[in-house]
């Protein structure tokens, strides 16, 4: 499957936050993710790994809050 | 049960079964909707008795490369029909679908293109299409799945209750049907059983439930290989039922 199973990880824990994940960009400090459906996630994260032969990408929480919402943007949890 | 999925080995004749479950279904007063999820094979709306076939659905939602654009320029996510929780069949716009007597056909996908990139948009679709499926008193979904078993790899079946597996008289067939059975079962599909096509007589019917029944398989019906079939086929004509209605009804009985 190539389509990503994404999740985040902070204080040492890892919680799956998105699956179908298709598209991931730069955005406003973070990270702007979407779905091959179209429904997408903000997150003040960075790239911690990217595992393409299982399909999973792990995202590290950033210290900082503070970065915008784009338009588009669901609340994601870590938004 | 309402979601049965369709599996098997690649030639075992699934496409075949689906129209034969489908036209019986709907004769037992089901409205059929048929999904066509094998990003491979384009025929099965000629088996059907179709026209045409359907838009596929993953144009619905923008296709391989629409959606990031769209959301890039800023704009709010569309609503792409797939987004929303469930999906009634009277939800699909019509160019999407096909019908006629009972019978609706939708299809998630097709290759296209050499190098366009994997299937996997497809199996994803076909998962989430699934899932969001909400189908109406007398409504059943029938399944058409691609060849082998990537798309248990893929989770198409999370929203299924039903497997049934096309098995031919060969050892790869019977193999596989094994192998189906045990990864329905490691899904939590509940309703896991063998259709045996192409037979062309009691002994082999009865060699084939025998080799099932010691692999932990259950056979639920048998369709008698019939030449009207194989013409229909070998034709692209809608398939043929005259002569395996009784095959069909039998299994139908213990179906419903």
């Amino acid at each position: 499957m190539c389509l990503a199973t994404v999740y985040v990880e902070d204080d040492g824990q890892r919680e799956e936050v998105m699956q179908d994940v298709a598209w991931i960009k730069p955005a406003n400090g973070g990270l702007q993710l979407v779905t091959f459906l179209g429904e997408s996630k903000f997150f003040q994260a960075h790239i911690e790994s990217i595992d393409l032969m299982n399909s999973l990408i792990v995202l590290k929480r950033m210290a900082t809050d503070s970065a915008e919402r784009v338009p588009g943007d669901q609340e994601g949890k870590l938004a | 049960m309402k979601k049965m999925a369709i599996c098997g080995k690649g030639g075992s004749g699934k496409s075949t079964v689906v129209a034969l479950l489908a036209h019986g279904l709907r004769d037992r007063g089901q409205r059929v909707l048929v999904v066509d999820s094998d990003e491979s094979n384009p025929g099965l709306y000629r088996v059907l008795g179709f026209d045409k076939r359907p838009e596929p659905l993953l144009k619905l939602v923008g296709g391989k490369k629409e959606v990031f654009p769209t959301f890039s320029e800023g704009s709010e996510p569309r609503d792409t029909l797939l987004t929303r929780e469930e999906v009634r069949v009277a939800d699909l716009p019509g160019n999407y679908i096909v019908e006629r007597d009972g019978i609706g056909l939708v299809c998630i996908g097709k290759i296209l293109q050499s190098l366009e990139g994997c299937a996997c948009p497809m199996g994803a679709l076909s998962r989430e299409f699934l899932k969001r499926l909400s189908l109406q008193k007398d409504e059943m979904a029938v399944v058409d799945m691609e060849a082998g078993i990537e798309h248990f790899g893929r989770g198409v079946e999370t929203s299924i209750d039903s497997v049934l597996i096309v098995t031919e008289p060969s050892f790869d067939s019977l193999e596989l049907a094994e192998k189906i059975n045990s990864l329905a079962a490691e899904v939590g599909v509940e309703r896991v059983w063998t259709i045996l096509n192409k037979i062309g007589g009691k002994e082999i019917d009865s060699r084939l439930r025998k080799e099932l029944e010691e692999r932990g398989i259950s056979v639920i019906g048998s369709i008698g290989y019939e030449p009207e079939i194989f013409q229909s086929g070998l034709e692209g004509r809608p398939v043929r039922r005259d002569r395996v209605q009784t095959d069909i009804g039998r299994i139908l009985d213990q179906l419903l």
